[in-house]
C-alpha cells in the first residue's frame, strides 16, 4: 500500500524534496545544538561559581566566566567534606549495586524466560511489585531491617538493600528483552507486548539501572 | 518461532533464589513493617509502642497541611510530566531529520539524567538565587518583580519544577527522537499526498504512533516526580517557603525523621504506597487497551 | 570480578595504611555532635586536649550532620544497641530525651563515678532550662542566647549613630534609613521561631505554652496568639511589606546575608560571633547589642539555645568512668573560659565568667560580654525559665510555616498565629498521648 502512493505526484514535488530535507537537516542541527547548550548551561554556571571567591559569588552582576579560585575552592571542598573518603564509598556502593543488580536480574530473567516452573507467575509479580515502593517511602523500616542484620555502618548495609529496589524493573526489562531477542515478541503472563529493541532502549535500560538508586 | 523451554526442575529456583530472598528481606519485610507501624503511635527511642488503629490515617486526612501537600505533589508531578514531555516532543519533532551525529547528540543530551536529583537542584539553586543568581538578575531588567523563592511559593515551585524537567529532558528527548525515527516516512508521505497538512499529519499519524513512547515516558516521569525527587526538595527548598514545595515523599520523611512522629510518617508512606500501586495498575490497564503497537 | 577484588584489596590496604595507628589500648568514647566550621574545629580541639591530658580514655568527636540528623543517628544507634556514649542534642530535643528512658542523667553519672561538679555554680538561665527537680540530666556545654548584631559600616553610610538599637522602634527606624541609603537588607534574623517568637515572649515575660511552658507537666497548647504575639508579628509583617525587614529563611540560612555584609541589623545566636568574625574579616566591622524590646510589656529574660551533652544508656561501666572524667574536664573553669572565649557560647559557670573578666578577655572581645550581660540583667520568671515541649521540632516547623505565611502577607498575624496554635496543639497532644 505504502509503496505505490509514495510516487511523487508531480515532478516539482520530487525536485522540492531534496532541498527541503537539507533545510530540515540544518534546523535539526541548530535545534539540537541549542538544546545541548541550554542543557549544559546550568552545569557550566555551577562550574563558574566553583571557581569564584565568596565575595565574587555574592556580588552582582554575576560574572559568567570562570575566575581564579578554582584550586583553592576545590582543595577546601575536598578537605572539608572529606571527599576522598566519600568518593571511595560512592564508588564501592555504585559498583556493588550495579554489578549485584545486573547479575541477580540476569539470573531471574533467564529463569523466567526459559523455564516453566511452579510459582513462576508469583515470582514474576513479586519482582514487579518492587517497582511500586521506592526507597524514600520505606527507608525507616529498611533501616530497622539493616540494623537487625547487624549491617549498620557497613558496605553490605548500603549496597544490598538498594539491589532490592528496581531490580524488579531491571528484571522485567531484561526478561522482555531476552524474550524479544529470541522470538520477536513475548508472552508475559498473557499480555502481548512487542518492544522493538533499539540501541536507545538498551542504553535506556542501563540508565534506568544506574538511575534507580 | 517458539521459545525453547528447558525441562530442568530445580535450576530455575536456584536462579531466581537470590532475587526472591533479597526482595523478601529488603522489600516485603520493610513494607510490612511500614504498614504495621502506621497503626501505632511510637516514641522515637522505642520505649512506647501503642496500638491506635486508624487514628494516624484519620489525623492525616483531617490535616489540611497534608491535603495541601497532596495537591502540591500532583501539581508538581503533572507539570513536570506534561511540560517535560511536550517540550521534548516539540524539540524532537523539529530535530527529526536524517542527520549525522544523532548518537553524539543523544549522549550530549542524556547526561543530566545521570545526575542525582539533589545535585540538579543545587545547580539550579545557584541559577535561581534571589540575591546573586543569574536568572533573577536577568529578569530584573524586564520587571521590578522580586523573584525571591525564599518568600514566594510559586517561585520555589518553579525552581524545583525546572530542575526536575531539566534532569529528565534529555531522556525524554532521546526516546522521542528514537520513536520518531522509527516511524516509516512512507506513511507520512502517503498522508501528505492525500492532502493532510503537517499539523494534521502530526496529530493523526505521528502522535498515535508515538503512543507507546509517550505512555512509557508518562509513567516514568510521573513515578520519578512523585518518588525520586526527595533529594531535590531536601537539598534545595526543604519544603519551603511555608509548605509550598512540600511534596508527599518529603513530608513523610520530615514528619518521621525531624518530627520523630514515626507512626504518622508510616501512615504517609502507606498512602504513598497505595498511590504507586494505583499508578502502576493504571499503567497496565491502559497499556492493554489504548496503546497501539 | 578479579579487577574488583584487586581494587578492593588495594583500597583496604590504603585505608589501613592511612588510618592512625591505634597502638595505645585506650578506652574509646564516642561523642556525636552537630558542629560545623569554626565550632567543629573547636570541638576537635577540646577533644584532642582532653586526650592529650591523660592516657586512659580517648574521646572521638564525630560530626553527624545537623542537630536533627545527629539526634536521629543517636536514636537509630540506640535502637540498634550500638549507642554513642555522648550525643549533643539541641535544646528543642530536651523533652524527647527526658521522656525517652534511654538517658543516663549526668548528675547521677558523675556522682556514681566519683567526680564532683559544682552544680550550684552553673549560671541560672542554663540551670533553669535544663534542670529537673533541681538536677541537670544533661551536661551544659554550648548554650547561647540571641543577641543583636549590627553592621557599623552600613550604619555609618546611612548616617546612623554607632550604637546598637535597643528597642523595636529604633530597629525599625534604623532599618528604614539603611534601606533608604542603599542597603540590600535593613533588618533580618536567623532561627526565626527561636529569636522572634520564643525569645521575644520570654524577654517580655509572656507565656509561650501552658503548664508554665511545659515545666509543670507536658504542655498541650501554645499561647503565642495573645496580644503580644500578634503585635510582634504585625510589626514584622509590616516590615516585610515596607521592605525594611528581609526574611531570609529558616535555621541559620539568614546568617549568609549578614556575613556577606548585606544586612544592617540582625538577630542571631551569640555563638554566631565566631563565624561572623571570620566572614567579615577585612570586609566590614560590626558590633553587638542586647535584644530589642517592645514598649508596654514587662521585663523577662532571653532564653537559652544551643545544645547540651546527653549520655545514653547501654555502655560499659569503665566507659562511663571515662565520660565522667571528660565532663569534669569540660566543667573546669579554665576549659569553660577557653571554650566560651573562642566560640561565643556562654560560659556555663559563674566562676568561668569571673575568670574571663579577670583575664581581660572582654576588653579584647567586648562583643562576647553582650550575651552575658543580657542574661545577668534578665529576670527569670515562669515564662522566661525556658520552653520544654514534646515534639518541639515539629512545633517549631508549624510556627515557622505560619510565620512565613504572615511575612509574605498570605495571612493576617492573628490568623497565622491561631493556625500555628491549632497545629501545635495537635502535635503536642500526640506526644502527650504517648506518655499518658
Amino acid at each position: 500500500m505504502a509503496r505505490t502512493l509514495a510516487q511523487p505526484a508531480t515532478l516539482a514535488a520530487a525536485q522540492e524534496r531534496p532541498r527541503r530535507r537539507d533545510w530540515h537537516g540544518f534546523t535539526a542541527h541548530v535545534i539540537l545544538i541549542a538544546s545541548v547548550a541550554l542543557l549544559a548551561f546550568p552545569l557550566y554556571y555551577a562550574f563558574v561559581i566553583s571557581t569564584q571567591t565568596l565575595s565574587q559569588v555574592t556580588t552582582t552582576p554575576p560574572k559568567p566566566w570562570p575566575s581564579t579560585a578554582l584550586l583553592a575552592n576545590y582543595a577546601e571542598a575536598w578537605h572539608r567534606a572529606q571527599m576522598g573518603r566519600m568518593l571511595v564509598n560512592s564508588a564501592i556502593v555504585a559498583l556493588g549495586v550495579a554489578i549485584g543488580k545486573i547479575v541477580i536480574s540476569l539470573l531471574s530473567a533467564f529463569a523466567i524466560v526459559y523455564f516453566d516452573f511452579r510459582g513462576k507467575n508469583v515470582v514474576f509479580w513479586m519482582i514487579f511489585v518492587t517497582l511500586m515502593l521506592p526507597v524514600p517511602v520505606r527507608i525507616v523500616s529498611t533501616y530497622q531491617v539493616v540494623s537487625v542484620l547487624g549491617w549498620v555502618n557497613t558496605y553490605w548495609g548500603l549496597t544490598v538493600p538498594l539491589m532490592a529496589s528496581a531490580t524488579g524493573g531491571a528484571s522485567t526489562i531484561m526478561a522482555t528483552a531476552i524474550a524479544t531477542f529470541h522470538s520477536g515478541s513475548c508472552e508475559v503472563r498473557g499480555t502481548s507486548v512487542s518492544i522493538p529493541i533499539t540501541a536507545v532502549r538498551i542504553s535506556g535500560v542501563l540508565v534506568i539501572i544506574r538511575g534507580h538508586r | 518461532m517458539k521459545r525453547s523451554v528447558f525441562p530442568n526442575r530445580w535450576l530455575p529456583y536456584l536462579l531466581v533464589g537470590p532475587q526472591v530472598i533479597i526482595t523478601l528481606v529488603f522489600f516485603f519485610w520493610p513494607a510490612f513493617e511500614s504498614l504495621r507501624l502506621s497503626l501505632y503511635r511510637a516514641s522515637p527511642f522505642g520505649d512506647r509502642f501503642i496500638y491506635v488503629g486508624l487514628t494516624n490515617f484519620e489525623r492525616l486526612f483531617r490535616d489540611d497541611a497534608y491535603l495541601r501537600s497532596v495537591i502540591t505533589s500532583f501539581v508538581f508531578s503533572f507539570v513536570v510530566t506534561f511540560a517535560g514531555l511536550a517540550l521534548a516532543l516539540l524539540l524532537a519533532s523539529m530535530a527529526n531529520a536524517r542527520i549525522r551525529g544523532l548518537a553524539v547528540y543523544r549522549s550530549l543530551l542524556l547526561w543530566p539524567y545521570g545526575i542525582a536529583p539533589a545535585i540538579a537542584g543545587i545547580i539550579w539553586l545557584f541559577v535561581f538565587h534571589p540575591s546573586y543568581g543569574i536568572l533573577p538578575w536577568l529578569l530584573s531588567f524586564v520587571t521590578a518583580y522580586q523573584f525571591n523563592w525564599f518568600l514566594k511559593g510559586w517561585v520555589a515551585m518553579a525552581l524545583i519544577i525546572v530542575a526536575a524537567i531539566w534532569k529528565q529532558f534529555g531522556y525524554n528527548l532521546a526516546f522521542y527522537l528514537a520513536g520518531l525515527q522509527a516511524i516509516e516516512s512512507s506513511v507520512l508521505e502517503a498522508a501528505s499526498v492525500d492532502g493532510a497538512g503537517p499539523i494534521r499529519r502530526f496529530f493523526a499519524i505521528t502522535f498515535p504512533l508515538l503512543s507507546p513512547v509517550t505512555f512509557f515516558l508518562f509513567t516514568l516521569n510521573m513515578t520519578f516526580s512523585f518518588f525520586d525527587t526527595f533529594g531535590l526538595v531536601h537539598a534545595v527548598t526543604q519544603g519551603g517557603p511555608g509548605d509550598a514545595t512540600s511534596i508527599l515523599v518529603y513530608r513523610a520523611w520530615r514528619d518521621g525523621f525531624e518530627g520523630l512522629q514515626l507512626g504518622y510518617s508510616a501512615a504517609q508512606s502507606v498512602v504513598l504506597m497505595a498511590l504507586v500501586i494505583m499508578l502502576t495498575a493504571f499503567q497496565f490497564r491502559f497499556a492493554e487497551k489504548k496503546v497501539t503497537y | 570480578m578479579k579487577a574488583l577484588l584487586a581494587r578492593t584489596v588495594a583500597l583496604v590496604a590504603v585505608a589501613v595504611l592511612v588510618s592512625p595507628s591505634a597502638a595505645l589500648a585506650r578506652t574509646d568514647i564516642q561523642w556525636w555532635h552537630a558542629m560545623t566550621a569554626v565550632l567543629g574545629e573547636r570541638i576537635n580541639e577540646i577533644a584532642a586536649k582532653f586526650n592529650a591530658s591523660q592516657n586512659d580514655y580517648e574521646v572521638k568527636a564525630v560530626y553527624k550532620g545537623s542537630y536533627p540528623d545527629t539526634l536521629n543517628a543517636a536514636i537509630a544507634a540506640y535502637r540498634a544497641k550500638q549507642p554513642p556514649h555522648i550525643v549533643q542534642v539541641y535544646e528543642v530535643g530536651t523533652q524527647t530525651m527526658l521522656s525517652s528512658g534511654a538517658v543516663y542523667p549526668v548528675f547521677q553519672l558523675v556522682k556514681d563515678h566519683g567526680v564532683t561538679i559544682d552544680w550550684n555554680d552553673v549560671i541560672p538561665p542554663v540551670k533553669s532550662y535544663y534542670a529537673s527537680g533541681g538536677n541537670l540530666s544533661s551536661m551544659a556545654f554550648n548554650s547561647s542566647t540571641p543577641v543583636l548584631f549590627y553592621n557599623k559600616d552600613l550604619f555609618k553610610k546611612a548616617g546612623l549613630p554607632d550604637r546598637a538599637p535597643t528597642t523595636w522602634d529604633e530597629v525599625e527606624a534604623a532599618a528604614r534609613k539603611l534601606v533608604a541609603s542603599g542597603a540590600r537588607c535593613g533588618f533580618s534574623a536567623a532561627w526565626p521561631s527561636w529569636t522572634l517568637m520564643e525569645n521575644m515572649h520570654a524577654l517580655h515575660d509572656q507565656p509561650f505554652a501552658d503548664h508554665a511552658n511545659g515545666f509543670d507537666g507536658l504542655a498541650t497548647t501554645l499561647k503565642i496568639n495573645g496580644p503580644f504575639g500578634v503585635k510582634m508579628m504585625e510589626l514584622l509583617q509590616r516590615g516585610a511589606k515596607e521592605g525594611w525587614f528581609t526574611y531570609n529563611g529558616r535555621l541559620n540560612k539568614a546568617e549568609a546575608n549578614m556575613g556577606n555584609g548585606e544586612c544592617g541589623v540582625f538577630l542571631s545566636s551569640s555563638a554566631y560571633i565566631g563565624n561572623l568574625t571570620r566572614a567579615s574579616e577585612g570586609k566590614f566591622t560590626w558590633a553587638t547589642g542586647p535584644l530589642p524590646r517592645m514598649g508596654g510589656f514587662p521585663q523577662g529574660s532571653s532564653i537559652i539555645g544551643g545544645a547540651t551533652l546527653w549520655v545514653l544508656k547501654g555502655a560499659k561501666p569503665e566507659e562511663y568512668r571515662g565520660v565522667a572524667q571528660f565532663f569534669r574536664y569540660l566543667a573546669s573553669t579554665e576549659n569553660q573560659a577557653w571554650w566560651a572565649g573562642v566560640t561565643g557560647y556562654l560560659p556555663i559557670s559563674n566562676s568561668a565568667v569571673k575568670a574571663m573578666e579577670a583575664s581581660g578577655h572582654f576588653q579584647k572581645n567586648p562583643q562576647q560580654r553582650t550575651a552575658i550581660t543580657q542574661m545577668q540583667l534578665g529576670k527569670v520568671t515562669p515564662n522566661s525559665q525556658g520552653i520544654r515541649l514534646g515534639n518541639f521540632p515539629s512545633v517549631r516547623d508549624a510556627i515557622e510555616e505560619q510565620m512565613e505565611n504572615i511575612f509574605s502577607g498570605k495571612k493576617t498575624a492573628k490568623q497565622g498565629l491561631d493556625d500555628a496554635v491549632a497545629k501545635s496543639t495537635d502535635i503536642l497532644k500526640e506526644f502527650a498521648a504517648l506518655y499518658k
